[in-house]
């Protein structure tokens, strides 16, 4: 009994805030800068809606229903080109496939939380707020604080995103056609993928998506881009197994 | 409509990616694991490739330069913001100096 009081005491005398309140503080101040960078992004997918068919409303809703920034490009573009429901579907889980391997690294930390809760922090699961969470659980801290961390952190960026959407939205329609300011979505892409691909491998599954969606350019519902990622997955996956076949004998 | 019916889709499916390992009781096979290395950068550059070719705007040569120049951009610099910058530039000065 003493012993719990003597280790509680120093820790309650050092924060005059609860943990939970310097977790979220800690969060937000991670996200910032990180937001920051993202904000263009976030400018250009509201400035595409406003260069393409979609309804405004329904263009800037991306940004909360799926709020995932590839895709919700990938959506845009792709309802402006006319692409069937189940192709932009399947754009969709293609981009961001990868937000499995989150909830399962995320997963083995978040057991003992509420499922309610589980399922809050589901919806605001993005790479940025991946890899800070995933970093502050590295590090010592108790599970209000890291939790916390978790929801400041990612409410900051959800917060943000929808602003710097919205923003591109209202302003982008000002912007004159001459400026051709829908490339800037291609560019952001670039970027991001550039971010993502790190291995040889990886950039050589984006050489082929690349190429593969540029000769099928011609199908129709746009197509073009799911059969090139699948080309750029099926051909990056056979390399790797031949490779990995072939350090075993 | 389509356009409405197409994002609430297209929501939902992000949201069970996000949900299904956190909410479910699930392990996913290893072959699935690897191949989720390369899915986003394939469905990426899949996305962004055909931009050289279709839409309006600007013609084919500049819109090629100028997404070469944001691949370059984009491994030296690693942000989206300098990419896009860049990439912009490239594309308005090629427009107007290319035949």
């Amino acid at each position: 009994m003493a012993v719990t009081t003597t280790t509680v005491a120093p820790t309650a005398a050092a924060a005059t805030r609860p943990a939970w309140m310097r977790g979220a503080g800690e969060g937000m101040r991670a996200m910032a800068p990180v937001l920051a960078g993202l904000a263009p992004f976030g400018f250009v997918i509201g400035a595409t809606v406003a260069t393409t068919s979609m309804p405004s409303l329904a263009g800037w809703a991306t940004s909360w229903l799926i709020y995932a920034g590839s895709a919700q490009l990938a959506v845009i573009q792709l309802i402006d080109g006319g692409a069937a429901v189940l192709v932009v579907v399947a754009t969709t889980i293609a981009l961001n496939a990868r937000f499995i391997a989150y909830g399962a690294g995320l997963a083995q930390h978040w057991r003992d939380e509420p499922r309610r809760w589980r399922a809050m922090a589901a919806y605001l699961l993005v790479d940025p707020t991946y890899v800070l969470t995933l970093g502050r659980y590295a590090r010592p801290g108790s599970r209000s604080e890291r939790r916390a961390y978790f929801m400041g952190a990612a409410l900051t960026l959800w917060v943000g995103w929808q602003v710097v959407t919205a923003a591109g939205v209202l302003v982008g329609a000002g912007v004159p056609d001459g400026l051709a300011l829908e490339f800037a979505a291609p560019l952001c892409l670039v970027g991001l993928l550039v971010r993502q691909a790190d291995a040889g491998d990886q950039r050589g599954a984006a050489a082929v998506a690349a190429a593969v969606s540029l000769g099928a350019i011609a199908l129709p519902l746009q197509l073009g881009a799911l059969v090139g990622a699948l080309a750029g997955v099926a051909v990056a996956c056979t390399l790797g197994r031949s490779r990995r076949n072939g350090e075993v004998r | 409509m389509t356009a409405w019916l197409a994002v609430v889709a297209a929501g939902i499916s992000v949201y069970s990616l996000r949900a299904v390992l956190l909410l479910g009781r699930f392990r996913t096979p290893v072959t699935i694991e690897r191949a989720l290395v390369y899915v986003a950068p394939a469905a990426l550059a899949a996305l962004a490739a055909p931009a050289v070719l279709s839409g309006g705007g600007a013609a084919v040569a500049p819109r090629a330069l100028a997404l070469a120049a944001g691949v370059v951009v984009a491994h030296r610099s690693r942000s989206i913001g300098a990419t896009v910058a860049v990439g912009m530039a490239v594309l308005w000065i090629a427009t107007a100096a290319l035949p």
